[in-house]
């Protein structure tokens, strides 16, 4: 008998929820996933066409508008020994939806959204151009307010004050990497010049409020390891600025989204919370030349970050829904685990 | 009427026990579930005291629209606007809220300041500032005003954020929510902050008349746990200066004769705008040990004789008296950072955060200690 799982597909609009779910599907129709085992198709299987089809056809499914797709996957899962069967259920809505409830209080709050609230893990989708314009990476420099005063003067040198004056071949960390991180890397210091970012997930934070209060749990109440699981996907990961690609997702949130970050740290445990990068198609669909490319290879990819900072990549899509379910368990069964950057 | 006083259901003798707001429980080795099993528990009476705290004497003559397209199954948990008074006091109720008390005259800047220290919190600028994001009631509050600030083309004239308006809050208070964890990991509270947001013309009025009226729309007051006074460092060094000066001074005197003993709470004055005088000659900017002695802030100081006057006061009255140099927005957000933004924030939730603690415990190193025991007396001695 098949316990029913729920794993929430969070996103606002233009996330790549919907190409996400296709590639999801395509994969898990196929033979590309060793160890999840797509069962019977339901009766109704539209869901199933809709979200995949465009893919096979090189094109990216259509955005969600009032069309709502409910998507069942009956799915066997091997964990070493044992066989698991889990029925993994999964909505599609448009992105929208998020943003009119942030701004819109009064209707929208439906029971389709209190049902996610109960879901074993959460997918937050948060596309990288989202979060545009990306900062320069640069090596972190205290100011104080002193500094930030002495900026403003109008005949002020230190404004023009280059913060990357250190070469970073000077530092051993930059030559050779930070080795084990024991704890997580710091953010950047703004300089008195940097501009000032207005942030964009504030909307996507109010749901995960929303859906930890349906939940039933208190502000800054974390609950028990295990039983809530959040991925964040940085989806078109393939498309995200070089030095992010070779910082990772996990540096690429830190800097990118520090209140998401924070709001997870707050209300989560560590181990209950994981980055990935996401490209659903690994290139740009749109592309002709890349239509070619993805006729043959037919996949995308994932990447993560270790704890020593090294950054994975695997072909299996689903990998951010295996560890939203099973937890880090999940990456020992990555059988096409390559290191992409260390 | 007033905000109803920090509700604490469960209490806890031990000082280092922060499982009443939310935190570790101290015995926690001793319990696996320590709501049910601590004895140390005290749960005061478990229902929070329902106390008609607001009276609402004004009634709005505008009408309350009707809003008949509501479907009442689809409405959100919270508003995420500025919260009345009655939000207020639910959370007051549900955990030691720490009340900020963010006053100044019309067009100091106390909305703003607001504003540049949410975007100093959201973009991970934190300075100083010993907690983290962890939650909030008025995110939609907070994105109004940043989406405002974020229009402002750095021009003079423009308003960088609105006004707040006069008809909100009207019954006790408008504020803006946070909830905060401490940085440091071993601290596992959540910790409410409600941040003042009322119009400065208010503010005047009861700097100059503090009767039934004035009071109820200022009702916050004596409960907050820290103050924050805002004052326009451009128009204090104007030709206004004075009777800036004399109103600030005012308002600083205020403020502590009606929130009583200061009792350690922080009082942070904030001279704001602080980059519209930068290049004047005779304005100092003194480090911050320095900046709490009107002599070095040069020509500032020297104007502002009677602010620093009810800045005594204040400290007599025992509040933790600090003043900062603050510019919230001095460019347009993409074209640079703030400056003191998030110091005096520090300041007053430091001590409002205060809490005594317990000495460690230091056990004896017996004196036929084994060698691993003897390492801690190698360690201790100098």
């Amino acid at each position: 008998m098949s316990e029913k799982t729920g794993v929430a597909v969070l996103g606002g609009p233009s996330s790549g929820k919907t190409t996400y779910m296709g590639a999801v599907v395509r994969a898990l129709k196929g033979v590309k996933i060793e160890h999840l085992e797509l069962l019977d198709l339901p009766e109704n299987a539209t869901a199933y066409e809709r979200l995949s089809m465009p893919l096979a056809k090189l094109k990216y499914p259509e955005r969600t508008n009032d069309d709502r797709y409910a998507l069942e996957l009956p799915l066997r899962a091997k964990r070493g020994e044992t066989i698991e069967d889990v029925s993994l259920l999964m909505g599609d809505y448009a992105g929208e939806e998020v943003e009119k409830l942030f701004r819109d209080r009064n209707q929208g709050y439906s029971e389709e959204w209190r049902a996610r609230a109960h879901a074993a893990g959460m997918l937050l989708l948060v596309r990288p151009e989202a979060l545009t314009p990306l900062p320069r990476l640069r090596i972190a420099e205290e100011f104080s307010d002193r500094d930030r005063l002495l900026a403003l003067k109008s005949s002020s040198e230190s404004a023009k004050k280059a913060r990357s004056k250190q070469n970073p071949y000077d530092d051993p960390d930059a030559a050779f990497g930070t080795g084990l991180q024991d704890e997580p890397e710091k953010t950047r210091i703004a300089a008195p010049t940097d501009q000032v970012r207005v942030p964009t997930v504030l909307a996507i934070v109010e749901l995960l409020q929303f859906l930890r209060h349906e939940r039933g749990l208190g502000p800054g109440e974390r609950p028990k390891s295990g039983t809530l699981r959040i991925a964040l996907l940085a989806s078109a990961w393939d498309s995200a600025d070089v030095a992010w690609q070779r910082k990772g997702p996990t540096a690429f949130f830190n800097e990118n989204a520090p209140l998401l970050r924070e709001f997870l740290w707050s209300n989560h445990r560590p181990e209950d919370v994981m980055c990935f990068g996401l490209s659903s198609t690994a290139g740009n669909l749109n592309d002709p030349e890349y239509q070619k490319v993805y006729r043959r290879k037919r996949s995308g990819y994932v990447q993560w970050s270790d704890a020593s900072g090294r950054i994975h990549q695997t072909s299996n899509v689903a990998l951010p829904i295996e560890w939203a379910l099973f937890g880090d368990e999940a990456f020992t069964r990555v059988s096409d685990d390559e290191m992409v950057h260390s | 009427m007033t905000l109803g006083p920090a509700v604490k259901p469960l209490q806890c003798p031990y000082p280092d026990c922060a499982f009443p707001e939310g935190g570790r429980c101290a015995r926690e080795a001793e319990f696996d579930d320590p709501l049910v099993k601590c004895e140390s528990l005290v749960r005061t009476n478990a229902s929070p005291p329902i106390v008609p705290v607001i009276v609402p004497t004004v009634v709005s003559e505008k009408p309350v629209p009707r809003q008949t397209s509501i479907n009442s199954d689809e409405v959100a948990p919270w508003r995420g606007r500025h919260l009345n008074l009655p939000e207020a006091e639910d959370i007051v109720r549900r955990s030691p809220a720490r009340v900020i008390s963010v006053l100044g005259p019309y067009n100091a800047g106390k909305t703003s300041l607001l504003a540049s220290f949410f975007l100093q919190l959201a973009n991970g600028h934190h300075g100083s500032f010993p907690y983290r994001f962890a939650s909030s009631r008025t995110l939609y509050g907070f994105q109004d005003l940043v989406d405002r600030a974020n229009k402002w083309s750095g021009q003079k004239d423009e308003q960088i954020v609105e006004h707040t308006p006069k008809d909100d809050g009207v019954s006790g208070g408008r504020f803006l929510h946070l909830g905060l964890r401490p940085a440091n990991e071993d601290d596992d509270r959540h910790i409410d902050v409600l941040l003042s947001d009322v119009t400065g013309e208010w503010i005047d009025k009861w700097t100059k008349l503090a009767n039934e009226e004035s009071k109820r729309r200022l009702a916050f007051v004596p409960r907050s746990n820290g103050f924050i006074i805002v004052a326009d460092a451009e128009k204090l060094m104007s030709e206004d200066g004075m009777e800036m000066d004399d109103s600030i001074g005012l308002l600083i005197r205020r403020t502590s004769s009606i929130a009583g003993p200061g009792q350690g709470r922080g009082f942070a004055l904030i001279l704001s705008k602080f980059d519209k005088i930068i290049d004047h000659d005779d304005v100092e900017i003194p480090s911050d040990e320095k900046a709490q002695d009107k002599k070095n802030w040069g020509e500032l100081g020297e104007l502002t004789e009677q602010i620093w006057g009810g800045l005594d006061a204040a400290k007599k009255a025992g509040f933790a008296v600090r003043v900062f140099a603050v510019s919230a927005f001095p460019k347009p957000l993409n074209a640079g950072q703030p400056a003191g933004v998030m110091a005096p924030f520090t300041h007053v939730m430091t001590c409002a955060d205060r809490r005594d603690r317990w000495p460690r415990i230091e056990r004896p190193v017996p004196e036929n200690a084994n060698t691993f025991q003897a390492m801690r007396r190698w360690r201790a001695e100098p």
